[in-house]
C-alpha cells in the first residue's frame, strides 16, 4: 500500500469530483491510496459548522484516518501548526481542479509543499 | 446588592454613568465598589484616579502532559469541545487560545498523566479612591479570550461584599459571553441607551441577554435630546423603567475628556445623576430582602 492522502472536497464524490480549497472547514475528505488510486474511504467533516478550532478540528481527523499527507486549497494557521507538529505533510492544490487531477500533480511533484515547522 | 451597568452598544456612556455613580454614593458615605470589567479596554481608572493597593496576575488553566509520554489513546482529544487539544504519537498538542480551562481533558486521560497548569492572560488590579474601593481587570495584549478574567474580576470584587455594599460594574459592551459574564451576577442591570437607531437596535439585544438571565433590568437615556422615539417605545413596550434622561452637554463633554468627574462641571448632569441613584436604591428595595 502506498501513501495515504486525504483530498478536501465540497461534498462526498469521487477522483473526479472539484476539491474544495479550504481544509478546515471542506465538506468532506476523500482518503486515497496515492499508488493505486483506490479510494480507501469517504470521512464527513465534523469540524465544518464549528465556532472555533475548525482546523485543530479538521487535524484530529487527519491524525485519526492515519493519512500521511493532506491536499487543500489552503491551510489555515491552527490547522497549518497541528498538522505540521502531527507530521501529515500538506499540499496547496490551486483552485479548480478535480481530486484526481490534484492527486496525479501530487505524486509529480507539481503541487507546492507547505514546509513542515518544527514547534 | 450588585448593580452591572450595561449596554448594547458600545459608547453609550457605561463607564461616565458607573464612576459618577459609584463617586456620587461614596461621596454619601456608602460602602461602595466599583469594578471595572471592560477588560479589552478598561478606563474607570482615568476618573476615579485610585491608589493602587495590589496588582494580582491572572490564570487561567490548560492541560500539560509535564514531559510524559502517553499512549495516545485519544480521550483528551474526543471529549474537548473546542477542538484544543489534540492526541499525537505519544504526545498532545494543546492550543492554548482554544482551550477553556474546563478540564474534561484531564478527567477523560485514562493514564490520569493531564494535569492542569497556570497561564497568565492578565491582570486584576485593586485600589482605594478617596474610600471607594476600586477594581478593573485588564487582558494582556494578544489574548483571544476575556471572559474568565472578567469572571475572575466579578468574583474578586463582590466574595467579601456584604449586602449593604453596593457594588457597581461597569461591563463590556455587546451581549456575547464577556457581558454576560459581567452580568449574570447582578441585583439589578442598568442599561445606557441612546434614542438612535443604533443605541434602539443593540437595546434589543441587551434586552434579550438580560431577559436570558433573569436579571431585573432598568435604563438610562444618554443623549437623550437627539435622535428619535424608538428607544423610548420600546422601553415603554418591555415595561422597562426608565430612571433617568440625560440630555447632550457639552461641558459634560468637555470634562470627561480631560478625565475629569464631570457632575464636578456640570449640575445638571450632576442632578440627573442624583436622580438615576434615587430611582436605582428604590428599586433595589423591591429587589434585596
Amino acid at each position: 500500500m502506498g501513501k495515504l492522502v486525504a483530498i478536501t472536497l465540497e461534498h462526498a464524490g469521487d477522483l473526479d469530483t472539484l476539491i474544495d480549497p479550504r481544509f478546515g472547514r471542506a465538506g468532506v475528505f476523500l482518503i486515497v491510496d496515492a499508488e493505486t488510486r483506490e479510494i480507501i474511504s469517504t470521512i464527513d467533516n465534523e469540524s465544518v459548522e464549528a465556532a472555533h478550532g475548525a482546523g485543530t478540528g479538521a487535524a484530529a481527523t487527519m491524525s485519526g484516518a492515519n493519512v500521511d499527507a493532506v491536499i487543500a486549497g489552503r491551510f489555515g494557521p491552527k490547522a497549518y501548526e497541528a498538522l505540521s507538529r502531527l507530521g501529515i505533510q500538506m499540499w496547496n492544490a490551486p483552485q479548480g481542479l478535480t481530486a484526481g487531477q490534484a492527486l496525479d500533480k501530487m505524486v509529480a511533484g507539481q503541487l507546492t509543499q507547505m514546509q513542515i515547522v518544527k514547534y | 446588592m450588585i448593580i452591572s451597568v450595561a449596554s448594547g452598544k458600545g459608547g453609550t456612556g457605561k463607564t461616565l454613568i458607573s464612576t459618577s455613580l459609584a463617586r456620587l454614593w461614596a461621596d454619601g458615605n456608602k460602602a461602595v465598589t466599583y469594578v471595572d470589567a471592560d477588560a479589552e479596554e478598561p478606563n474607570g481608572h482615568l476618573f476615579l484616579k485610585p491608589d493602587v493597593i495590589e496588582e494580582k496576575r491572572f490564570t487561567v488553566k490548560i492541560p500539560t502532559l509535564e514531559g510524559r509520554t502517553c499512549a495516545a489513546h485519544g480521550k483528551c482529544q474526543e471529549i474537548c469541545a473546542f477542538n484544543a487539544i489534540l492526541s499525537a504519537k505519544g504526545s498532545v498538542i494543546v492550543f492554548d487560545e482554544l482551550c477553556h480551562g474546563c478540564g474534561a481533558c484531564v478527567l477523560a486521560c485514562p493514564e490520569g498523566f493531564l494535569q492542569e497548569t497556570g497561564r497568565e492572560i492578565g491582570t486584576i488590579t485593586h485600589g482605594d479612591s478617596n474610600g471607594l474601593e476600586f477594581y478593573s481587570a485588564t487582558l494582556d495584549v494578544g489574548e483571544a479570550r476575556v471572559t474568565p478574567l472578567i469572571s475572575g474580576v466579578v468574583e474578586a470584587s463582590t466574595e467579601n461584599a456584604d449586602g449593604d455594599r453596593l457594588v457597581v460594574i461597569d461591563a463590556p459592551p455587546g451581549t456575547s459571553c464577556s457581558a454576560m459574564a459581567a452580568v449574570e451576577i447582578a441585583d439589578l442591570v442598568l442599561l445606557v441607551t441612546e434614542p438612535t437607531p443604533f443605541g434602539e437596535h443593540d437595546l434589543i439585544l441587551a434586552l434579550e441577554m438580560g431577559k436570558a438571565l433573569g436579571r431585573k433590568m432598568a435604563a438610562v437615556i444618554n443623549r437623550s435630546d437627539i435622535g428619535g422615539d424608538g428607544t423610548r417605545a420600546l422601553l415603554e413596550a418591555r415595561s422597562i423603567p426608565v430612571l433617568a434622561e440625560i440630555p447632550f452637554d457639552r461641558a459634560v463633554a468637555e470634562s470627561y475628556a480631560a478625565s475629569r468627574m464631570p457632575m464636578e462641571d456640570s449640575s445638571e448632569f450632576a442632578s440627573s445623576i442624583v436622580k438615576l441613584a434615587q430611582g436605582l436604591l428604590s428599586l433595589a428595595q423591591g429587589v434585596s430582602p
